[in-house]
């Protein structure tokens, strides 16, 4: 035996010679009745509406719960903005062909993006920036900014993004950028270090001021607000409300398809080189991951129709699936077509369908994005 | 009072009827176990009339959640916890520290030492040199006698950190009862 264990044993049998003084002169039956008398057992009726002292037979609980539940489910349908899962249509979202783009070329200015988003990040009033980006959003070095769709993907700026305090943003020097006039939109992806995707929609309002929309709900969880920020120059949206994010500038077309309460909003990024007579087009589906899943599942299409709706072969067709859909990033599509006659016009239908509603009708999405490769 | 020994059948029969608002059931429970609540929870506030309220109190909150107690064989340990619970809030409310207000005693004869060398004031004193929730670990393993295994739910931990909280606390109280 250890000391320790001589000194336990003799340290128990201390106590129980200390407390063995102690004593009590409880009468166990007077004062059990006392108990049972100011607190009754009820069963039934009696204990649902007794909240104190009542011996409620369990199960009795579970149903009162549930249906209290399933009342309160059913009065808050109409508060909230999803909506009755037997109300969903199945068709969603016969597209309109958007108006055929004027080819214009804007004017070109290395600088212009940049002094944009020197605008757009405020990078003279660190201060500001904080406010916008909550201090644990902590974006990677390097993100894109998808603006002005003009020639081919490699020649859109690619700006550099660093963590609040250590402010650098940057756009690579690309020749022939596109300087965004006002009221144009463009978008933003940024990858934050805490995992996942962000995106934004920039735009350009007609005071010239860049206007950052960010969707919260594409947020990670470690991504918070600050309390009480104000945002004076940037508007938060929830996927919710973003019904359309159209562009139609120069030789792009950017359009969001539908909004329902499962698929936040489809955009789409559509682009044309003149050189080559080639389009590209970009497509984002944003799942809405909070209210389920959206799988691979889903069948996507995307064709490409001539001048006169006779489907095209392709050139190149491919999904690029960047991100996880089921963790609510992004999915998109990379088509690119040759016009097979001298008007250079050629239109891509992208088909989204998603099957996997669990016993619904399945969801279909059809944009059609118009091009005109014909010479300026 | 003495405590009247209950079996595992009559245990189980008792809180049965007990549940079901049997008085007399609840009194052989009360008549059982009263004492080591009250003693679980002297060794915590270290005055016997608080322990006193706090077992008692205790046992109002056994009467009403008795239905909760899944497993019979548990009882004991189950109330003594109450009782503990109940001394250290009884102990926060009254901002009383009586252990530690026994400063001055006569010194023993050396006829009079007891067998383990500890007496009630060194005992008392070191306990109320451990925070309240260290005394309640100490009462029900020293005083309700509960094994690690039993104190294990009872404190949030598993049997293995019980043991190394308890030695712990086992090394503090042998340095403080000048046993090293």
């Amino acid at each position: 035996m250890t000391d320790r264990d001589a000194f336990e044993a003799r340290f128990h049998s201390a106590v129980h010679r200390y407390i063995g003084s102690v004593s009590s002169d409880l009468e166990p039956v007077e004062f059990a009745h006392r108990i049972a008398e100011a607190e009754p057992r009820q069963r039934g009726f009696g204990a649902i509406v007794r909240w104190r002292g009542v011996a409620v037979p369990q199960l009795a609980w579970v149903f009162l719960l549930l249906a209290a539940l399933l009342a309160l489910t059913v009065a808050a349908l109409p508060l909230v903005g999803s909506k009755p899962a037997w109300k969903v249509e199945g068709v969603v979202s016969p597209v309109a062909p958007v108006p055929w783009p004027a080819w214009e070329p804007a004017s070109y200015a290395d600088t212009a993006l940049v002094d944009r988003v020197n605008e757009i990040f405020n990078l003279h009033d660190a201060a500001a920036l904080e406010e916008v980006w909550s201090d644990d959003l902590v974006f990677t070095v390097e993100g894109e900014v998808y603006g002005g769709l003009e020639g081919l993907r490699e020649n859109m700026p690619t700006v550099h993004l660093a963590r609040v305090g250590d402010v650098t943003v940057t756009v690579e020097p690309v020749p022939g950028l596109w300087a965004p006039p006002a009221g144009s939109r463009f978008l933003a992806f940024v990858e934050s270090t805490a995992g996942g995707l962000r995106d934004l929609v920039l735009e350009v309002n007609d005071e010239d001021r860049v206007v950052v929309f960010y969707n919260d709900k594409h947020k990670q969880p470690s991504e918070r607000a600050r309390e009480g920020y104000s945002r004076p120059d940037f508007t938060r949206i929830s996927s919710d409300e973003v019904k359309s994010v159209g562009m139609a500038v120069g030789s792009e077309a950017l359009l969001t398809i539908v909004e329902t309460d499962r698929v936040g909003a489809s955009d789409m990024a559509g682009c044309q080189d003149p050189a080559d007579g080639s389009a590209y087009v970009f497509l984002h589906l944003r799942v809405e991951a909070a209210r389920g899943s959206f799988s691979d599942a889903a069948s996507d299409s995307v064709q490409i129709l001539g001048p006169g709706g006779e489907r095209l072969e392709p050139v190149s067709c491919q999904r690029e699936p960047a991100f996880q859909l089921d963790t609510g990033a992004w999915d998109g599509w990379i088509a690119v077509a040759a016009p097979t006659d001298a008007t250079g016009r050629l239109s891509l239908v992208y088909r989204h369908v998603n099957d996997t509603q669990g016993g619904q009708k399945p969801e279909v999405y059809e944009a059609l994005i118009p091009f005109d490769l014909s010479p300026g | 009072m003495t405590s009247l020994a209950l079996d595992s059948a009559a245990i189980a029969s008792s809180v049965e009827r007990a549940i079901a608002g049997d008085q007399l059931a609840f009194a052989r429970i009360v008549g059982a176990y009263h004492l080591d609540l009250v003693r679980v929870a002297f060794v915590i506030c270290g005055d016997e009339s608080l322990a006193e309220d706090a077992a008692q109190a205790a046992w109002w909150i056994a009467w009403r959640k008795l239905r909760s107690l899944h497993d019979r064989d548990c009882l004991k340990p189950w109330l003594v916890a109450i009782a503990a619970n109940e001394a250290r809030k009884a102990l926060r409310r009254e901002h009383r520290h009586p252990v530690l207000q026994i400063e001055i005693a006569a010194r023993p004869s050396p006829d009079a030492d007891p067998p383990d060398g500890i007496d009630h004031i060194d005992l008392a004193n070191a306990l109320g040199h451990l925070k309240p929730e260290d005394r309640a670990l100490v009462a029900l393993r020293y005083a309700a006698d509960l094994d690690s295994s039993e104190l294990a739910p009872l404190v949030g931990l598993s049997p293995s950190g019980v043991r190394t909280r308890l030695s712990r606390l086992l090394d503090r109280l042998r340095e403080d009862l000048g046993d090293d």
